[in-house]
């Protein structure tokens, strides 16, 4: 069976249920207008590697505004008239140079409501892998490529609480080599795992 | 995520043997048409037991996602069917396994048939979901239609079941059960 095979059957039959996303961030305040945003989840063809496949995750740069130096997945804010696949595959070829053509969509998850104000879409897709990428230093500050099966696994998810403006609440740490992937990231992942029986 | 085992059969009333037969959401494979075919390289014995590349699956999970996306075709081959690609699978007798049966009796006072598979997923006999009867009279073998062709074979305690029932509800000469409004017979055709 093909790794994109496996991919797809585990998401179809993850997401035939109805959602259950049990990690919305608890920042999130119900009312408030959200921007539609889409990420890529691009796992690398990797079928025959002893950890898996991988998926690429970016580091922002420090200075930016949303979110400084946390870990993502590549993406970012919709535009008008574009569909969240469109802009995940946008977003990753100019944030990572990604060709969209080598793109294989496999499906949107659920999506995920930010404290910071987006309306996030997950897109699960498949790449090949050792592409040549080009990351653009304006909203990327470098790159690794954790095993999807790692950041699936829930063991390796960690609840941590947090306070924030008085109110108390849970976020997951996913620790990868000296990598930390937690927040909003963190969260997609999460949710993703639980659609997506990856280890059980 | 740990293993969650589904309740008792016994212990559901046949209000929540329904709503569990109706709860399997399932992926929508008439939706998709793939035209890449592949060999899944996959195998379920007739024990119920998944097979990769030779090797047991033994996650419960894994099975129950993949049993979601099984087909069989009018040739009786079972497919594994995504929207990318369809993927042949090798079955030795019936994809899934019937491992447990309750009879209830509705509000009209007709009876029902529920079926546990070894999926975990609930099937109430009826119209939708008929009862095949095949081998000899000495030896017969019961399946149950679950879904898209693929048939779950009633293991021999729940064919044990099925069979008590029987003669608890019909002429010891001419076995039949009834459920949901259709009748089956328990001879082999």
């Amino acid at each position: 069976m093909s790794l994109l095979s496996r991919l797809a059957g585990l998401f179809e039959a993850g997401h035939a249920a109805p959602p259950v996303p049990t990690y919305e961030d608890w920042r999130f305040t119900p009312g408030k207008a959200l921007r539609p945003a889409a990420v890529l989840i691009a796992v690398t063809d990797r079928p025959d590697h002893p950890q898996g496949p991988g998926v690429l995750l970016i580091h922002r740069p420090s200075n930016m505004r949303a979110h400084p130096g946390q870990a993502a997945f590549p993406g970012g804010k919709i535009d008008a008239g574009e569909t969240p696949v469109e802009a995940a595959l946008r977003e990753a070829d100019e944030e990572l140079g990604i060709p969209p053509d080598l793109v294989q969509v496999i499906g949107t998850s659920d999506q995920y409501r930010t404290g910071s104000g987006y309306d996030i879409t997950p897109v699960l897709a498949m790449i090949p892998p050792d592409l040549a990428l080009r990351p653009n230093p304006t909203e990327v500050a470098g790159w690794f490529e954790p095993p999807l099966g790692f950041i699936l696994d829930p063991a390796n998810h960690v609840r941590h609480q947090a306070t924030w403006e008085g109110r108390t609440g849970h976020y997951i740490e996913i620790l990868w080599n000296e990598h930390r992937i937690w927040g909003v990231t963190a969260g997609i992942i999460a949710n993703l795992a639980q659609r997506m029986r990856w280890h059980d | 995520m740990p293993y969650v085992p589904p309740p008792d059969l016994a212990a559901l009333s046949l209000a929540e043997l329904a709503a569990e037969a109706a709860a399997r959401r399932l992926p929508p494979l008439d939706q998709w048409h793939p035209e890449k075919t592949g060999d899944s390289e996959m195998r379920i014995a007739a024990d119920g037991a998944w097979y990769h590349q030779g090797g047991p699956i033994r996650r419960p999970a894994m099975v129950r996602a993949f049993s979601s996306l099984l087909t069989r075709d009018a040739a009786g081959q079972h497919w594994l069917v995504t929207p990318f690609e369809r993927l042949s699978i090798a079955v030795e007798d019936a994809p899934f396994l019937a491992t447990d049966m309750e009879a209830r009796t509705d509000d009209a006072g007709r009876p029902v048939l529920a079926f546990r598979l070894n999926t975990d997923d609930v099937v109430l006999l009826g119209p939708d979901h008929p009862l095949r009867v095949a081998g000899t009279a000495d030896l017969p073998a019961f399946y149950l239609a679950v879904r898209h062709g693929a048939e779950a074979r009633l293991n021999r305690s729940t064919y044990g079941q099925l069979i008590d029932h029987a003669l608890a509800t019909s002429a010891p000469d001419n076995l039949a059960v009834e459920s949901l409004g259709a009748r089956f017979a328990l001879l082999p055709a």
